[in-house]
């Protein structure tokens, strides 16, 4: 069976960094892979990155 | 192979098949579309309203099941296709070149597991088109032919009263074989006649892309041209002319929510369309193909110019689903062969 690329990376939130307060509010998520594995990138990639129940949002990923 | 089998025996294949589910066109309020056999298998259609992709590449599927109790890890369940082994019958050689199309797409770079599970369980059995089955047929213009053996498994050849079979992959020898009482050896007069009509088919006067090959040059040269604009101009977005089109295949990824303690849910997988305005709707609210002309171009410039320079090939198949269905007359072909005509 080849790898099923629509299976998520599981990660869990360790910590929340406070960057801007207000109204459009800066915060910093710090992840922990859950599977041990991470995910590799090329240069210009993105992440899609989703909380079960609460949506999505595509993440710019900077090297 | 090659084989014919009388068209009073046509049943009797089908009956054979007892490993698949045989679908072949049925016709349900003037409409013909792919239906599980449950009766006389009719080939005497035009072409169905929807191609023969959804059996490998559905409106919509589950990927995987999640479930997460609060504080813990969520726990995923593949969900894997179950699909039975589809024997599709009465498959145009236009939809059958939709099919290597399909498969380039779902396996350039990556394999696309669910894609992939579906499509080797299906079998399509292609029926020559003897005359074209519609007044906006315009196979050949793109490279591919009434009596094309492209992305099929058998192709079948009405000559009267009788079909000429011929196997093309492995695949159709097997569903052949399976029921290989029906079937007899073809004379030299049948033969003659499958090659006479297989001519006549392609002499066959059809619409055509004027300079296909050029196309894609012209195109790239027109990207900023305001014709796309005015060829747009009454188009509605209602998006019939990419749901309905053999190669198509941009989809959308959604989470159904089903329970909230524990949280439950599935990830799917549904078919989307360019011609949609929030198709490339930025959460910023910007949108980079605001208007139906830039929509329109790029359906168009993927059929003749994007999808020809990463596979050397035209998308477009040539069916003319498109154009018959288009309740506001957007014409394919018109349309590549204006803005080619006013390239720079």
């Amino acid at each position: 069976m080849p790898h099923n690329i629509y299976l998520p990376n599981l990660a869990r939130v360790i910590y929340i960094k406070d960057e801007v307060p207000g109204e459009r509010a800066i915060r910093t998520f710090h992840l922990e892979p859950l599977d041990g594995g991470w995910f590799d990138h090329e240069c210009g990639q993105c992440a899609m990155l989703s909380v079960f129940g609460r949506g999505e949002a595509l993440i710019s990923i900077a090297s | 192979m090659e084989k014919i089998l009388d068209k009073k025996r046509l049943d009797d294949w089908a009956a054979a098949l007892t490993n698949y589910e045989v679908q072949a066109p049925s016709q349900e309020d003037g409409i013909w579309g792919f239906q599980p056999v449950n009766g006389p298998v009719r080939l005497d259609h035009t072409n169905t309203k929807q191609p023969p992709k959804e059996f490998a590449f559905p409106q919509r599927e589950v990927f995987f099941t999640f479930e997460q109790i609060k504080g813990e890890a969520p726990r995923l369940t593949q969900v894997l296709p179950q699909a039975p082994r589809h024997a599709v019958f009465g498959v145009r050689p236009c939809d059958g070149r939709g099919v290597p199309r399909m498969d380039k797409v779902f396996n350039d770079h990556v394999e696309d597991t669910y894609y992939n599970t579906r499509r080797k369980n299906v079998a399509y059995v292609g029926l020559a088109c003897n005359k074209p089955p519609s007044a906006n047929c315009f196979c050949l213009s793109v490279g591919g032919s009434p009596v094309s053996t492209d992305g099929l498994d058998v192709l079948m050849t009405d000559l009267g009263d009788r079909y000429f079979v011929a196997a093309v992959t492995d695949a159709g020898k097997a569903l052949m074989a399976e029921a290989a009482k029906v079937f007899s050896e073809p004379s030299a007069t049948d033969q003659k006649q499958v090659k006479q009509a297989h001519a006549a088919a392609v002499a066959h006067p059809q619409r055509a892309v004027n300079n296909p090959d050029q196309a894609p040059a012209k195109l790239k040269a027109s990207f900023k041209s305001p014709l796309w604009d005015e060829l747009a101009r009454a188009c509605i977005g209602c998006g019939i002319c990419t749901f309905l089109c053999p190669t198509c295949h941009c989809f959308d990824i959604n989470d159904e929510v089903h329970g909230k303690a524990p949280l439950k849910g599935q990830r799917v997988r549904t078919w989307d369309n360019c011609q949609f305005p929030d198709f490339t709707m930025h959460s910023s609210g910007h949108n980079p193909r605001e208007g139906t002309g830039a929509r329109l171009r790029q359906r168009v410039g993927h059929k003749f110019q994007y999808f020809y320079e990463n596979f050397g090939m035209h998308q477009c198949v040539g069916c003319g689903r498109c154009i018959t269905e288009c309740p506001v007359g957007i014409d394919i072909i018109n349309v590549v062969n204006k803005v080619a005509e006013n390239a720079a």
